[in-house]
């Protein structure tokens, strides 16, 4: 994987390790074997009689016009011009969750989210290169904010309110239902045994409404609940501040971060802005600019999360020791405080560890006694308990970190205190009628509460949700709730601002806001716009359409708050965390389903996992050593068992997973949810295993100490990690090439090299007086062609890549850089490709097919120590490292699709797109088979258009109607694809042409950072950057010139026009890194003696001898080692430097 | 004799001759009704036999040959998003309420009277102005769903309504009058010279303009040229401007701006190339202010036509509208 460290043996799966049949055929084989049989199913009689059918009405239909209406505004609103879609700044809020978001509408139609680009907490305000006002700015976007859109088109959203009837529900109108409210009486006797059950919300119309009803209804409880909350780390500070207070981090500066079972840049309320922060403080030029070293983060965590991929050390501890380990850091803190200098670290690795990191907490990266200047902090997790909260609050007050302040926030009780009452409420008999607002207690409630026997005490049950869920059934009532992009909201985000929430479109049925349903029990007749407004005070006219403008009204954000002394918790052990610990702990992750409420959003169910690649399932996963203890393989079901109560759950096996820990996502398992998530009503089964049996309010988080055993039934996961591998050419080469995949070097010789280019070290004059801007590092010889870490652009002498006859236009040379050191693999990119090219889903057996369709893959490698690959225990390393790269088309210039399609459907544009042209595709494949990146897909099916002959999960489960609310969805500016076709990332060809359109028609020249691709525009740290390669001031092109810019398979010589950066690491040299040792027993030894570092000096050695690249690969003789003898090569690389 | 008897033998599982005569004719009339199958087949769904003359009737009978062709009215007072987005629109019902919306308006100071007040064709109209509900209009033209067009893009540059929808002010009920077929596009976009028009004339559905007329047309578009491409030729010895004067193209120095012309229409390319910079012209590219470089000044000189015809015309337009008309795949198929 990496040059610079190339003491390690790089694989993608359990299966690529033991390089079992399945695996070569990915690699083998563009289209796996078994991937052209039709799903099973429908009869070959039935078919026939089908595709009669369809023939006959196809002959008829053909020979007459169809009369399609066209049905124009009575009325158009001025400056409203159809066809063009139009940006509107949006919240939404989910439990308490608040993301800021910028909506594109066509025709009235929401139809793309993006983050809003005013908004801190969505990326805003982040340097995007020159922009012509013409085009609007994005802000970031995460995975979920991607797919939010879909849940507005669900087909199994409620069309209205239910009744029910017996046992059946039977639909109601709202008058009905306001009807039948009234005549519960509900304020009769002050509002006596009415109980209302909400999720929580920040907003403050609710809250303003919250008044009104406690004024009605005074004797009623009102209680809010969310399985998905950050109670731990509230309950923490405010056992160490004595008052209510949310952190609030600021990367962008940072030098050491230490995450405690945290995950900044993935699962945490301000992840965009973390990802901002954390990219940032990562840029090498501007670090070195900037006289300080690139951020350095460690990870201390029991499962790989996002910010454990991309920590510089990430150590595995199961979560439940992780309190332990907070405090006995708390501990060295103090004592290197105290000591009031550095301590030498000594000991066992782990004491030698623990001490190395607080002498980095206390004094930075450099080694020596001069302050960190309080640029270090430590974060924890939300499943962490309280005390390690409050520990990590004391660490930072003594390290005076200055990454981390406080905001006051409102008094709430704790959501399982809550619920803990309303069940006890339940119980006792007294409540005559309960609402539940959003939420769904049945599914997510803890397990030994028992919620489903208390509720059936309640004498009324009414449930105010968005589709009919688990609890909805136990109601007799069900009011339909509408998705936050048709209603007025408000809510507070992260940072204290307050946020507007727009509706874009009315409500596509007959569904109600929060805050409407309230005013109607209060007895307000304002609506819904009139309470929100007037929850934001008195706003003049102007302030409030700006604020409906902004999405948020400006300088809004919570002030820092004072906070006194941290106070120090008592009862953590600070030895535990050593001891030898044989008990299994079960660790409740953090999901992209959230709470489950997104379960039935096709997008975020068949995104792969960042970590296991995963779709459609939420494995438990485990280490290789724990699961061979287990007695449980790959694939195959474990028993967990908490209190009596038990779940069955797949095994996935995952290297660096802690031992003896098993980590298994919330949200997934629900049994009444749609015919995406499952539903027991349609018969679709659940996706995923329902953890909920197993969470108790004592293990909330997790819970140490449970039982786990295999069971030995198979269970298939649809896991796309050997999807799509790239074949570096044969297995003899894999050694040395698949190195080249990804790059990656140290800082350190980062540093080195790039005083080489400007001369002298950074800080002295001739850096200072260097013409050459540090933000251009870009090869001061071209000739040289040198670049880091010790990679060469590989000349072709005699082979030009571009056809002669070929002409390209100078005016647009489209192209796009990807840089590897701020991709964290979030998966944002994948679902904002899909949901701007309306990508198909194609669900859980064909994925396991091969057959996923996204035009993004993010590859996910992992590493191991090389010492435990010769002795044959790869697996057994503890600490194996995860690095992404995202793939996808090339837009190679002589690209080798084009030229085996046999009817030219694939064919090259002169601005240099590999153009995909759907209705001339006849389906050959060939194009895929050809393509060095596998990025082409293939529609084996008509996925775009569910009703089909073929039976795959949900094609006969919908109607017509069901159909055409999902259809809504679908960005009309490109095709929809259809079975037997192509298909490919288009560089987001739609946005380009309809720049260019606009660009010639108001007269603006386009700029070169002017367009934007879907993925570009999302990412959280902006890793894409896509533009006018023509155009030598764009982004793009500066950063293909960078000198850590480098081609994917460069050897191909194919011109292509996507290239990567490579990655910079920054690891505590002197860390000690576990080894095998000769006797077969681990080892330590530091991390400059395990890794070493061929990379120094631009290197692979000299660059004698390298003009003479072979035609055929570009090749040189040093390259063409085996991954054997890596250690004796670095070695022999590094006397050759010394002889220099 | 051996022989003899293997032929009798043989001749009873050989076929007669005469069957040689009949594989012909089969052959021959398979290859026939063949034929006549796919020649019928291909002029039966020939895009100009299944596409042109597609007539739907409207829910209004809705004249263009009254509004267009009679009145004179501006396609663009209808289609009013033509030059600015894809779709040229179909308009809102407010746009006919205009007229006929039931009561006189008073705009700018002038009566104006409302129409056909009572009119039964009207109904639906008046309907939709009291309702806000739409009018329910039937499609005429319509492309593949994997057909990218873009109304603005054509419209800006030149090209007449009329090369896509035919003589409208002349129709009663709208019909398909072209193919809209992808060899059709491709026809135009190979050849687009005689198809280009003034962007001025592109609503004028009628504008044919022959000799005196096409002459001044040509030579008033040259002008507009150089004013569109702007007026500082670079690269010259001298300040020279060229610049667009009573329907005439003129060169002059800028230091030298008299009213004498130093280029008129017969010598206008010699003296542009030699009296005014000299046997070798220094040439440099054009900058960013507008200015252009002086071989592209000369390029528009070299094909000065005398007499120009509707070809000539069109190149004019093309080079000045900056007009690119071969296209990728992805600009039509996205």
């Amino acid at each position: 994987m990496s040059t610079a460290e190339s003491n390690q043996v790089i694989f993608r799966s359990l299966d690529d390790l033991e390089e079992t049949p399945e695996f070569r055929q990915f690699v083998a084989r563009e289209f796996p074997e078994g991937v052209e049989n039709p799903p099973d199913g429908v009869s070959r009689r039935r078919w026939i009689q089908l595709m009669g059918a369809s023939a006959v009405l196809a002959g008829v239909s053909g020979c007459r016009f169809e009369n399609k209406k066209i049905t124009p505004y009575a009325f158009r609103p001025e400056d409203r011009v159809p066809g063009e879609t139009r940006e509107f700044a949006t919240t939404i809020e989910w439990a308490g969750a608040v993301r800021p978001m910028y909506v594109t509408s066509y025709d009235s139609r929401p139809i793309k989210v993006d983050g809003n680009p005013l908004h801190e907490e969505s990326g805003g305000s982040v340097p995007r290169g020159r922009r012509a006002q013409a085009v609007a700015a994005k802000g970031t976007s995460d995975l979920v904010s991607q797919a939010s859109v879909l849940d507005l088109y669900d087909p199994d959203r409620s069309r209205g309110c239910l009744a029910k009837v017996g046992r059946e529900f039977e639909s109601r109108t709202w008058a009905e239902f306001e009807a039948a409210v009234g005549s519960l009486d509900l304020a009769a006797s002050g509002g006596e045994g009415f109980v209302v059950l909400s999720e929580p919300t920040t907003s403050l119309a609710v809250s303003a409404l919250k008044e009104g009803f406690a004024a009605k209804y005074p004797k009623a409880k009102w209680f809010d609940y969310s399985s998905v909350n950050s109670d731990n780390e509230a309950a923490g500070l405010k056992a160490a501040f004595g008052k209510s207070v949310r952190p609030q981090f600021d990367l962008s500066s940072s030098e050491v971060v230490v995450c405690l079972d945290a995950d900044p840049l993935g699962f945490h309320a301000s992840s965009l802005k973390n990802s901002k922060g954390w990219a940032a403080s990562r840029v090498p030029y501007s670090a070195r600019v900037a006289h300080r070293p690139i951020a350095r983060y460690y990870s201390i965590e029991s499962q790989f999360s996002i910010t454990g991929m991309n920590a510089d050390h990430r150590w595995p501890i199961k979560s439940s020791l992780i309190g332990s380990f907070a405090e006995c850091l708390r501990l060295q803190v103090e004592k290197v405080r105290e000591a009031g200098n550095p301590i030498d670290p000594v000991g066992s690795a782990e004491e030698q560890r623990v001490a190395m990191l607080a002498n980095e907490l206390v004094y930075g990266i450099n080694d020596t006694t001069e302050s960190s200047g309080g640029n270090c902090v430590v974060m924890v997790g939300a499943n962490q308990p309280p005390e390690v909260h409050q520990v990590a609050a004391v660490i930072n007050k003594l390290i005076g970190s200055k990454l981390v302040s406080y905001v006051d926030v409102p008094e709430a009780t704790p959501s399982l205190d809550s619920i803990s009452e309303v069940v006890d409420e339940l119980n006792s008999g007294v409540v005559e009628n309960l609402l539940l607002i959003g939420g769904n207690p049945l599914y997510d409630a803890p397990a030994e509460m028992g919620f489903g026997s208390a509720l059936a005490k309640a004498k009324k049950k009414i449930h105010f949700s968005m589709a009919a869920n688990e609890t909805t059934y136990q109601c007799d009532w069900h009011a339909n709730m509408a998705h936050p992009f048709e209603v007025w909201t408000d809510s507070v985000a992260y940072d204290g601002s307050h946020c507007v929430g727009q509706p874009m479109i009315d409500p596509l049925f007959d569904s109600k806001s929060t805050v409407e349903l309230l005013a109607m029990l209060v007895g307000e007749s304002k609506t819904g716009m009139e309470l929100v407004r007037g929850a934001f005070g008195d706003l003049a006219e102007a302030e409030w359409f700006e604020a409906v403008h902004d999405g948020f009204v400006k300088d809004s954000a919570s002030k820092a708050a004072t906070v006194s002394q941290p106070v120090v918790p008592s009862g953590l052990d600070a030895g535990a965390w050593m001891a030898e610990d044989d008990s299994i702990e079960v660790v409740f992750t953090s999901s992209r389903l959230y709470d489950g409420r997104l379960a039935n959003n096709a997008w975020i169910q068949e995104v792969p996992d960042s970590v296991t690649k995963v779709t459609w399932d939420n494995p438990a996963i485990v280490n290789p050593k724990t699961a061979k203890a287990l007695g449980a393989k790959q694939n195959e079901k474990i028993k967990i068992e908490v209190d009596g109560r038990t779940i069955e759950a797949p095994v996935f096996i995952q290297p660096g997973q802690a031992e003896n820990s098993i980590g298994i996502a919330i949200g997934y398992g629900r049994k009444k949810v749609g015919h995406i998530g499952g539903s027991i009503e349609k018969n679709i089964d659940p996706v995923g295993v329902d953890v909920g049996p197993i969470r108790t309010s004592q293990g909330w988080g997790m819970r140490n100490g449970v039982k786990a055993t295999g069971t030995g039934s198979r269970y298939r996961l649809a896991s796309t990690q050997d999807h799509h591998a790239i074949d570096p050419t044969g297995k003899a080469e894999i050694g040395s090439r698949w190195s080249r995949l990804i790059y990656e070097g140290t800082w350190d010789s980062y540093e080195e090299f790039a005083d080489k280019i400007i001369g002298g070290d950074s800080s002295s004059e001739a850096a200072k007086s260097s013409t050459k801007s540090y933000s251009e590092l870009t090869p001061e010889d071209e000739e040289k062609q040198e670049h880091w870490p010790g990679h060469h652009h590989l000349h072709f002498e005699n082979v030009d890549p571009i056809p002669r006859e070929w002409k390209y236009s100078d005016e647009f040379k489209w192209g796009m850089s990807i840089d590897l050191n701020k991709c964290t693999g979030c998966n944002a990119c994948v679902v904002a490709c899909q949901a701007e090219n309306n990508i198909g889903v194609v669900g859980k057996d064909e994925v396991a097919r091969g057959r996923e369709l996204h035009w993004i893959r993010i590859d996910r490698y992992m590493a191991a120590n090389e010492t435990y690959h010769k002795a044959g225990k790869i697996l057994e390393d503890p600490e194996p490292r995860i690095r992404t790269q995202p793939v996808a088309c090339h837009h190679c210039e002589n690209a080798p699709c084009e030229q085996v399609c046999p009817v030219a459907a694939t064919v090259h544009s002169d601005e240099g797109l590999n153009d995909m042209v759907y209705n001339r595709c006849i389906g050959t494949r060939y194009c895929g088979n050809n393509c060095p990146y596998k990025v082409r897909r293939f529609n084996y099916l008509n996925y775009s258009d569910a009703v089909t002959f073929v039976k795959y999960p949900w094609a006969d489960k919908l109607s017509q109607d069901d159909i055409s609310v999902k259809k809504l969805v679908n960005n009309p500016e490109v095709s929809i694809r259809s079975r037997g076709v192509m298909e490919k990332c288009s560089y987001c060809v739609q946005r380009i042409q309809n720049g260019k359109i606009k660009a010639k028609a108001t007269g603006v020249p386009l700029g070169g950072d002017d367009i934007t691709t879907a993925c570009q525009d999302c990412c959280p740290t902006q890793a894409i950057t896509f533009g006018n390669l023509g155009d030598k001031n764009s982004q793009v092109s500066k950063n293909q010139q960078d000198v850590r810019s480098y081609v994917l398979l460069e050897e191909l010589n194919i011109g292509q026009r996507t290239k990567y950066m490579a990655r910079v690491i920054n690891p505590n040299m002197k860390w000690p890194v576990y080894v095998l040792g000769e006797d077969g027993e681990p080892t330590f030894r530091p991390y400059a003696e395990v890794f070493k570092e061929p990379g120094h000096h631009g290197a692979h050695g000299s660059h004698d001898g390298h003009d003479d690249h072979s035609e055929e690969g570009g090749d040189h003789s040093d390259d063409t080692h085996s991954g054997d003898d890596h250690s004796k090569d670095g070695d022999e690389k590094q006397e050759k430097e010394k002889s220099k | 004799m051996a022989t003899d008897a293997n032929t009798t033998q043989l001749d009873s599982f050989v076929f007669p001759a005469w069957v040689n005569r009949m594989v012909l004719l089969g052959l021959a009339s398979a290859g026939l009704i063949g034929g006549y199958v796919a020649t019928v087949g291909f002029f039966a769904t020939h895009p100009k036999v299944i596409n042109v003359g597609h007539m739907p009737e409207q829910p209004v009978p809705f004249s263009h040959a009254l509004h267009a062709g009679k009145l004179k009215l501006d396609c663009r007072y209808c289609h009013n998003t033509v030059d600015k987005a894809a779709h040229a629109a179909i308009p809102p019902t407010a746009t006919c309420g205009n007229c006929h919306g039931g009561k006189d308006r008073v705009k700018e100071g002038a009566t104006l009277a409302a129409v056909h007040l009572k009119s039964e064709k009207l109904t639906k109209v008046r309907e939709s102005l009291e309702s806000g509900e739409p009018v329910e209009w039937l499609r005429v033209h319509e492309l593949p769903g994997f057909v990218y067009f873009n109304h603005s893009a054509h419209v800006t540059r030149g090209v007449g309504c009329v090369e896509c929808h035919g003589r409208i002010d002349k129709m009663e009920v709208v019909y398909q009058a072209k193919q809209l077929s992808m060899k059709w596009c491709l026809d135009c976009h190979r050849n687009p010279d005689e198809a280009l028009r003034p962007v001025d004339q592109v609503t004028n559905l009628g504008w044919d303009p022959q000799g005196e007329e096409l002459k001044r047309v040509y030579d008033e578009e040259l002008g507009k040229a150089f004013a569109h491409l702007g007026r500082r030729v670079v690269g010259s010895d001298g300040d020279l401007r060229l610049f667009y004067h009573e329907g005439k193209a003129e060169a002059k120095k800028a230091r030298d701006f008299g009213d004498s012309p130093l280029v008129n229409e017969q010598n206008l390319q010699h003296v542009f190339a030699e009296e005014i910079f000299g046997d070798e012209p220094k040439l440099a590219d054009a900058d960013e202010s507008g200015d252009i470089s002086l071989d592209e000044a000369l390029s528009y000189l070299k094909d000065y036509r005398s007499s120009p015809t509707r070809k000539d015309l069109g190149v004019l337009l093309k080079n000045a509208y900056k007009i690119k008309p071969k296209q990728n795949c992805s600009t039509c198929h996205r």
